[in-house]
Formats: C-alpha cells, sequence, structure tokens
C-alpha cells in the first residue's frame, strides 16, 4: 500500500509543482524563514574550526531533525564556494552521544592544497557559517560485544576514532592501531590519553611510521601480535585495507571477522593517456589532461554533474558507447563495446566515446 | 522601409570579431559566482510569491468575481517569470555552474505544456546553431509563416496574419508541437539523413504524460482544491495561460522576426567559422530597449543579441553586455539591431503582412 501512495504523492508533486517532492517546491520560501535552507539536506552551523595534521577539524552543531548515526558512518559535506555547491564525503570523527546530547558533530577535512574542493576551504571557511550535510550512511559499524581490532592509516583513522570515544564502557579487550607519518602528522594528539586512561582494557599503539617504520601487515603480525580472533576494523588508504585484510585471511581470521572501509582512489597508472569524446547534450567535447574521465573533463573546462567522486553515488554515470575503461576502485576493465560507467572511477585504457545520460522525467 | 545593409567582413575581420568576442566571453565567465546564484534564488523566491498569492487569492472570489483580475495578472505574472527569465535561462544551462539539484537544464520542469527535455533537443541545438538559416532553422516562421522572399508563397501566406492571431493565442501547444517535431513524430515525415537518439515512442510518451500534467494541474487538480469556488479558478488559470501565451509570442517573434533581422543561405554557412556564425547571430537576431523590469518579464529576450552570441552565459548579465557588444558590432560593420519595444513589435507585424502576398 505505501508504494501506491508514494506513487499518487510523487504524481500530485509533479502535476503541481513539477517537482519530485514537496520540500523542493518549498524551498524558495522556506529560505525566507530559515536562512540558507536547502531541500534535502540538513543544516549545519560551524561553530569551530582547528587546522591539525593537516587537516581541519570542523565542529558543527545540527538542529534536533538531525538523524542518529552509528560510529564509523560517514556523510557529504556540501560547501557553497562563490555559489557553486561542491560536495565530499566524509566520515564523523566524533562520538555519537555528542549528537544526541550537545547536537554537535565533527568532521576532519583532509586539505590537499591542490584539490578543488579542500584546498579552497582554509580561505573560505569562517566559524558561524552554514553547510550542509547528508543523511550519515555506511555499514562500517563497530559491534561492542566482541574483541576488536581497530587499525587505521593517516585519515583513515577519523571512523575509528568516533567508534572508539563512542563507547562508554570496554567491557572486552580492545586493541586500536593507529599509523601516521611524523607527530605533527597525527590526529587526535591531545585526546590520546584521556582514552587510555578511561579504558584500562585498551591498548592503543599509536605506530608513527617516520620513526618506526612503515606498518606493514607483516610487522602487524610480528611485532604487535594482535588477538586472531578478535574482530578486524580497518581503515585507510585502497592499498592499505587490501593488503592488510589479504594477510589476515591468509593467518587465519575469518573473512566474517574483516570489516574495511578505504577512500581515495589508487593512482591512475601511468602511460598513454588515451583520447576521449564526451558528449553533452548536442556537443561532442574532446577531453585533454589525465586521470579518470572526471577529473578530465573537468581540467578541459566542462560541467559535469558529480557527487561523491569516489564511484558511490551515481550522479556521474555515463553511458560508453565504445572503448575500454579501467575500473579505478576494482582495477577491472570493462568490455568494449556499449555500457554505463561512472567518470569518477574510470580511466580510459583505450580511445573512449562516452555521452551522459539523460534523467527521465 | 529600406534594407540596412553592412558589408560582409572578411575572413580575418572574423577571426578578429571571434576573438574580441571570446575575450568578452571570457572575462564575463571568471566573474560567474555568488551575484548569479543570489539573484536566482530571489527570482524563484518572487516566482513562488506570486503564484501562491495568485492561487490563494483566486479563493476569493467567493465573496466577489472582481478578484479575478488582480489575481489573473498575478498568476499570469508567475507563468511568465516562470517560462521566460527562470525556465529558458536555466534550460539553457546558464545556472549550472551553481549545481543546484533541481534549478539545473536536467531536472528543471516549467510550467508550460512543452516538455522541458524536447524543447532542449530542438531549440538549444537546432535554433541556436543554424539560427535564421533558410530550411535549417525550423523556428522561422514555425513552418507556418513566410517572412522571407526565400520562401515559396503558397494561398495560405494570404491569411497569415490572422494564423499569427492564432498561433500566438495557442502559443503553448504550438511550441509543444513544434519543438516535439511533430510532423516527423506522429505522420512520419522524416527529413533522409537526420538521426534522432531518442525513439518516437519516447518523444509521444513524454509530451502526452506533460500535456496530461499541465492539463490536469489547471482545469482538474487546482479547480477540485478550490471547490467552492471552482469554476472562478478554472476560468483564472485558462485567463492566465492566455496572457502568458500571448505575452511570450510577442517577445519571441521580436527576437528574430522583425524587419531588420535577415535571413541567411544554407549553402553560405556550411563549414562556417566561429567568427561567422558571431556574425549570422548580431544579423540574425534583434534587440528592443526599456526599463529592467521589461528586460525581466521578457526572460532577457529583449537583448536577443546578446542571447545568441553567449546564450549560456545568465541572462540578467546581457543588458551591460549590450554596450560592448553594439561598440564591437559597429567596429566590424555589422549592423546592431535594436529599438523600442513597440517599434520593434509594429515591424514584425509588417513582416507578417508583407510577405503575405508574393
Amino acid at each position: 500500500m505505501p508504494a501506491i501512495f508514494q506513487t499518487i504523492y510523487q504524481e500530485l508533486c509533479q502535476t503541481l509543482f513539477r517537482q519530485s517532492g514537496f520540500s523542493a517546491a518549498a524551498e524558495p520560501l522556506l529560505r525566507q524563514l530559515i536562512p540558507h535552507h536547502r531541500a534535502g539536506l540538513h543544516r549545519a552551523r560551524i561553530l569551530s574550526i582547528t587546522p591539525q595534521a593537516g587537516c581541519l577539524r570542523l565542529r558543527l552543531k545540527v538542529s534536533r531533525l538531525f538523524p542518529a548515526f552509528i560510529a564509523g558512518q560517514h556523510l557529504q559535506l556540501h560547501i557553497e564556494l562563490n555559489g557553486r555547491l561542491l560536495e565530499r564525503t566524509f566520515s564523523i570523527c566524533s562520538a555519537e552521544q555528542r549528537l544526541s546530547e550537545q547536537r554537535e558533530l565533527e568532521l576532519a577535512v583532509q586539505i590537499h592544497s591542490q584539490g578543488r574542493f579542500t584546498g579552497a576551504l582554509p580561505g573560505q571557511l569562517r566559524p558561524g557559517m552554514y553547510v550542509h550535510l547528508s543523511r550519515p550512511v555506511g555499514d562500517f559499524c563497530f559491534e561492542r560485544q566482541q574483541a576488536a581490532c581497530l587499525i587505521g592509516a593517516g585519515s583513515g583513522v577519523t571512523p575509528l576514532f568516533s567508534m572508539l570515544s563512542s563507547i562508554s564502557r570496554l567491557t572486552q579487550p580492545l586493541t586500536f592501531i593507529y599509523s601516521f607519518r611524523g607527530t605533527d602528522r597525527q590526529l587526535f594528539a591531545a585526546e590520546w590519553a584521556a582514552l587510555q586512561a578511561k579504558f584500562p582494557l585498551l591498548r592503543l599503539v599509536l605506530w608513527d611510521s617516520e620513526r618506526r617504520g612503515r606498518l606493514t601487515p607483516e610487522r602487524l603480525l610480528g611485532e604487535l601480535q594482535p588477538d586472531l580472533r578478535a574482530h578486524f576494523y580497518l581503515c585507510g588508504p585502497q592499498q592499505f585495507a587490501a593488503d592488510f585484510s589479504r594477510v589476515l585471511l591468509n593467518a587465519g581470521v575469518a573473512e566474517a571477522a574483516i570489516r574495511s572501509e578505504s577512500f581515495g582512489v589508487a593512482a591512475p597508472s601511468a602511460g598513454d593517456t588515451q583520447p576521449v569524446v564526451l558528449q553533452l547534450g548536442q556537443q561532442n567535447h574532446q577531453l585533454g589532461g589525465h586521470g579518470s574521465l572526471l577529473q578530465r573533463a573537468e581540467q578541459s573546462g566542462l560541467t559535469v554533474p558529480y557527487g561523491c567522486r569516489r564511484g558511490v553515488c551515481m550522479q556521474c554515470l555515463c553511458e560508453k558507447s565504445s572503448g575500454v575503461v579501467r575500473n579505478l576502485l576494482t582495477g577491472e576493465l570493462s568490455d568494449a563495446g556499449p555500457g554505463r560507467i561512472q567518470l569518477c572511477i574510470s580511466e580510459a585504457v583505450s580511445p573512449v566515446t562516452v555521452k551522459s545520460v539523460e534523467i527521465s522525467a | 522601409m529600406e534594407k540596412q545593409q553592412s558589408l560582409k567582413p572578411d575572413a580575418a575581420q572574423l577571426a578578429a570579431l571571434a576573438a574580441e568576442l571570446d575575450q568578452l566571453l571570457q572575462t564575463e565567465k571568471v566573474a560567474l559566482g555568488e551575484a548569479d546564484a543570489a539573484y536566482l534564488q530571489r527570482l524563484v523566491f518572487w516566482q513562488r510569491c506570486c503564484a501562491l498569492t495568485g492561487r490563494l487569492g483566486l479563493l476569493l472570489c467567493w465573496f466577489s468575481w472582481w478578484w479575478l483580475l488582480p489575481c489573473v495578472l498575478l498568476l499570469a505574472l508567475a507563468k511568465i517569470l516562470d517560462n521566460m527569465e527562470i525556465g529558458h535561462n536555466v534550460l539553457h544551462g546558464q545556472y549550472d555552474f551553481l549545481r543546484h539539484p533541481t534549478l539545473n537544464s536536467q531536472r528543471f520542469e516549467w510550467d508550460i505544456v512543452c516538455d522541458a527535455k524536447s524543447w532542449q533537443r530542438t531549440h538549444n541545438f537546432e535554433h541556436h546553431t543554424y539560427t535564421n538559416i533558410i530550411g535549417e532553422d525550423r523556428d522561422f516562421g514555425y513552418g507556418l509563416l513566410r517572412l522571407s522572399d526565400d520562401l515559396r508563397w503558397r494561398l495560405q501566406n494570404s491569411w497569415q496574419l490572422l494564423t499569427y492571431l492564432l498561433l500566438s493565442t495557442l502559443f503553448q501547444w504550438g511550441i509543444a508541437y513544434h519543438e516535439l517535431a511533430a510532423q516527423r513524430v506522429f505522420f512520419g515525415k522524416k527529413k533522409p539523413g537526420r538521426f534522432s537518439q531518442v525513439s518516437d515512442a519516447q518523444l509521444k510518451k513524454a509530451f502526452f504524460t506533460k500535456a496530461r500534467r499541465q492539463l490536469a494541474k489547471d482545469y482538474l487538480v487546482y479547480p477540485l482544491l478550490c471547490w467552492p469556488v471552482a469554476v472562478p479558478v478554472l476560468l483564472g488559470n485558462f485567463a492566465a495561460n492566455l496572457l502568458r501565451n500571448w505575452w511570450t509570442s510577442t517577445v519571441i517573434f521580436c527576437g528574430h522576426f522583425t524587419e531588420q533581422a535577415q535571413v541567411f543561405q544554407p549553402e553560405h554557412c556550411q563549414n562556417e567559422s566561429r567568427g561567422h556564425w558571431y556574425y549570422r547571430q548580431i544579423l540574425g537576431s534583434s534587440n528592443f530597449s526599456g526599463p529592467r523590469w521589461l528586460h525581466i518579464l521578457t526572460g532577457h529576450l529583449s537583448c536577443q543579441i546578446e542571447h545568441h552570441l553567449f546564450p549560456d552565459l545568465p541572462a540578467w548579465r546581457y543588458p551591460a553586455l549590450s554596450a560592448k557588444v553594439q561598440q564591437i558590432a559597429q567596429k566590424y560593420g555589422i549592423a546592431y539591431n535594436t529599438g523600442s519595444f513597440f517599434r520593434q513589435y509594429l515591424t514584425v507585424l509588417q513582416r507578417i503582412w508583407r510577405y503575405s502576398w508574393p
């Protein structure tokens, strides 16, 4: 039954407002009452901005309507920069309780000075400004009743930190390993001591790879000797998560006991850049530049719809009419014929022709 | 009226013209940003206000039918703003750089029978690429009117002034039918070599879905929602649509069918340079002057020349560009066609009358 009501509601909204829902139709009027309101997104006010370890730690105040999250989940941060609404995905790094008690969230945004999004942030963000958040999503969540080993590399520590600080009473042994490069790149530096004092069952390893050398899966098993019956939570760059899962599986950890989340897209392989033709509407564009097809489109000065830039949201989905692309997440090669690909995670391996998919009414 | 002649510039001059106009476009593109976002949001807000007060106001017809008049005007204003300054410009992709989730050329749908996607396919591509080329730009006379000696005179042209008035009255349906390229879709009249990515069945479905929704909105759902005053609401909606039709057709006819707007032969436009394209856009379009509110009501199609030169630049920037474009046109001896709204419209009527006869 609800499906029928849903259909009727949508048809009615299309008929009366030519919008998919009432909230989008009411947005212009609501904006007069609620400054910076945006339909379908949650408004958040920046309470403070703290630079730390190459990141900006954003403390955000959200309204009562913002849904509860489970530690480890991520969301999309939308920021209006010079009129343009840009978005990227970040893990929440604060505790669940801080949301329910103080309506506060914290994100650690890693700054890439060359990045179109994060590179512009340090100069643009001010406390008191409004940004927008999507609903928190993701299934990289912590199970409390199990012994656990959390391993984070670089800014991959953010969801793990949220998991750790959301624990109110630790009843099972927990190993937390955080690998970072140099003390000036260490996130949450001031908070580790308090957490260690709070949880006697916590074994905290702060691994400075500048001093101790790179943390490899072999060194993990050899030097740190984690409990192999525990549940493993891995978060870091793609290669990191892939290497650690493989070695842990070989060491006899059950597949179900390993959860991992990785960020970033594997660097596109070096080599000749292949010619790509992107058809937008009725116009054909030759893409210059290098990198993923999305990056190349942007480097060529085109405005292409995109969202997460990591192969999740399908906003940059395009119809490939010919050519072979490599999936930057899995490394898989596509076939040479027609098919749908996401520009943000595709790299041309042969000459490619793609065209944008028109969104049906 | 004597025809204003302009000397045809040679290839080098055309290249220089293109360079200057490209330069102008580039300076504007760099300036895009917050001001455009604020303008669009403000405009959409006022459009919603007009629509809401107009629709609610119609309920007052319960007390007196005199309320019909102001409310119809408000509703017509809302529809005109939606179609012209918001719809037309958003669908041209002028505001796509803002990345607004609904106010963009892919998602926006306007309050008119013609569905946005069909309009984009034909208008944005055919009309803006082949502006005023005989036989290529179907928007030239809409296949109904003879506006140049390049078209053969037929008997039906002798009453084309009446045809024009009828088209103007039914304008939204004319546009919907025309943009769908209905002769091709419904009667299979296809030009050889034409290739369409969208099947006829999809086009028909889009046409009927949009028409059904628009008819249901104005003549069924809103009257029923206001049940005791259903009749005034229905009449009010009808009148608002009619006013919008007259206004939009008047504005659009002033853009390309004035006395001075020139036509081109397809053989002169094969493999044309960017400079020649610019040159043709200036000669094939005509502006009219007026206060700012008039520009907004026309969706800045009062700056048709600037619109045709830079179709994806936010339209509210056109009036400021106009002086610079006029200067450039003068420098290359290209006629820049502008005048008051009434003078331009008068020449449109004269042209329709003049070409009614062989």
